[in-house]
């Protein structure tokens, strides 16, 4: 008797037809993406403007303001740029060759 | 990297057209599964097939390899449990109650229909672990990560579910030998 149950319980199940279902399930993907992608710029924009209203930006402004001239006049950081600048010329030309 | 396993990585990276493939490829075997575990219940079977598939799509980077399918399923039969619950559907304990009324026999689509009534009556555990096994054709293992009980457990609802089917269908096979 197991043995005929075993031939009923192999039989495939039945083919359900699709009918649109496909359509309808990726109709609610591409809905929750575009949700989820929303949720993520909505983040992103409501951080950046609590970002504007929190940080010190004249302050932050100042300092740059007085850090450029100072960077600019400073032996030690143009020297740094210089050989910045010839390493990547001499790499270029080596890899030329 | 089977076909499954290829598309489901683009799908992670975003890709839905990709998932769009993989939910035709499988919709009818899922729907069919979910139609037996809710014993022909058609609405149902294509509510949980669709939050089957929803799920799958929100969870897709946490597939790694395997069988998808399986994957698949694993998410549907905890979506049908909770609904089950929910609904209070069907006891979840083993179901008792052998049919009084003996099958009629005379086609192979009655046998069919027979074997459907007869599952029917089986505990869920037991139905989806019968299903799994032979019509889906999955493995032990696979079938066991799939509902999420040992192996043991699994081959036990196997030999008790294939027991109960047995009796179940003994008077049809009288009548068909008669």
């Amino acid at each position: 008797m197991n043995k005929t149950i075993d031939e009923l319980l192999v039989q495939p199940l039945t083919s359900v037809a699709d009918e649109g279902f496909s359509r309808n399930v990726m109709a609610r993907v591409r809905k929750t993406q575009r949700r989820g992608r929303l949720v993520t710029a909505a983040g992103a924009l409501t951080f950046m403007v609590l970002a504007l209203l929190v940080l010190p930006l004249q302050k932050i402004g100042e300092e740059i303001g007085w850090l450029v001239p100072t960077i600019a006049t400073s032996a030690a950081f143009n020297l740094a740029a210089a050989i910045i600048v010839l390493t990547l010329l001499l790499e270029r030309q080596f890899s030329r060759l | 990297m089977s076909e499954s396993e290829w598309l489901a990585r683009e799908a992670a990276a975003g890709d839905a057209a990709a998932f769009g493939v993989l939910v035709r490829q499988h919709q009818s075997k899922l729907r069919g599964f979910l139609l037996r575990m809710t014993r022909g219940n058609h609405a149902l079977a294509d509510d949980l097939a669709q939050e089957t598939f929803l799920e799958a799509f929100r969870k897709i980077d946490q597939f790694g390899t395997g069988s998808f399918f399986g994957w698949l399923c694993a998410i549907a039969y905890s979506r049908y449990l909770m609904e089950a619950r929910k609904r209070k559907l069907e006891s979840l304990d083993e179901a008792d109650n052998m049919p009084d009324d003996a099958p009629e026999a005379e086609t192979a689509s009655l046998v069919r229909v027979d074997l459907e009534r007869a599952m029917a009556r089986l505990a869920p555990a037991q139905r989806a672990a019968l299903t799994l096994c032979f019509a889906l054709g999955l493995s032990h293992e696979e079938a066991a990560d799939t509902l999420k009980i040992p192996l043991g457990t699994l081959k036990s609802h196997v030999n008790r579910g294939r027991d109960k089917l047995a009796a179940m269908l003994e008077p049809w096979r009288i009548k068909a030998v008669s």
